[in-house]
């Protein structure tokens, strides 16, 4: 079928033995930044070691379970949840930190901090010439 | 399968009787402070070395606390990824 091809990429997490598991990373579609708090956020569940690897721009994430029971096998999927999760948190926190910062700033100040004049302005100067005829 | 991915599976395969061998830690990923406060912490529980020919770190559980080592040396592997990501916030 045209336009669909089976895929030839390799399987990215691996399994040695039933406790342990590595998940490989590729860095460009996942800050490090993203990858750390994912990871941490795994740490309730199992014990985690993270490396870059020789290739650049890939790094392995290591699971190893808290007992010897079998690590979960849906263990993988949900640190690559976590992992879009946590980019998704970040590059919205980029386009739109300011914007809540902004929010939050205009919440706990007395003022307009936007536009001063609105509440401030003496109304018998009339500064936004709310009075003028147009 | 990455050569590190494999060296990393291979230094933990026994961490059920104790013993991390040649685990490379990133010093890109960990610095060296997160380790030496890693290590600092769990010197009561483990025994640490640097691995012959491999600059990675040996650790041997102290063999009164052989019983609990995947929890000792797992809990000194999400210490120092708690303590890097701490300073990286910092």
């Amino acid at each position: 079928m045209q336009g669909i091809r089976a895929s030839t990429a390799e399987p990215r997490a691996f399994a040695l033995g039933p406790s342990l598991l590595a998940v490989e990373v590729d860095l460009s579609l996942y800050s490090l930044q993203a990858v750390f708090r994912a990871c941490y956020k795994l740490t309730g569940r199992c014990y985690v070691v993270m490396a870059r690897t020789e290739e650049p721009g890939w790094l392995t994430v290591t699971l190893l379970a808290k007992t010897s029971e079998p690590i979960a096998g849906s263990l993988a999927g949900e640190l690559y949840n976590e992992l879009l999760d946590q980019q998704i948190r970040e590059s919205l926190e980029s386009e739109m930190g300011s914007v809540r910062e902004l929010i939050v700033a205009q919440a706990f100040a007395e003022g307009n901090l936007l536009d001063p004049l609105r509440d401030e302005g003496n109304y018998e100067e009339d500064p936004l010439g709310i009075g003028r005829r147009r | 399968m990455k050569e590190t991915t494999k060296k990393i599976l291979s230094a933990l395969a026994g961490v059920d009787s104790g013993e991390i061998h040649g685990l490379a830690l990133d010093r890109g990923l960990y610095p060296e402070a997160s380790v030496n406060a890693a290590v600092e912490a769990f010197r009561e529980h483990c025994l640490f070395a640097e691995a012959a020919g491999t600059g990675g770190m040996d650790i041997h559980v102290r063999p009164e606390q052989r019983s609990e080592s995947r929890q000792i040396l797992g809990a000194f592997l999400n210490f120092l990824l708690c303590d890097a990501l701490s300073r990286r916030a910092s």
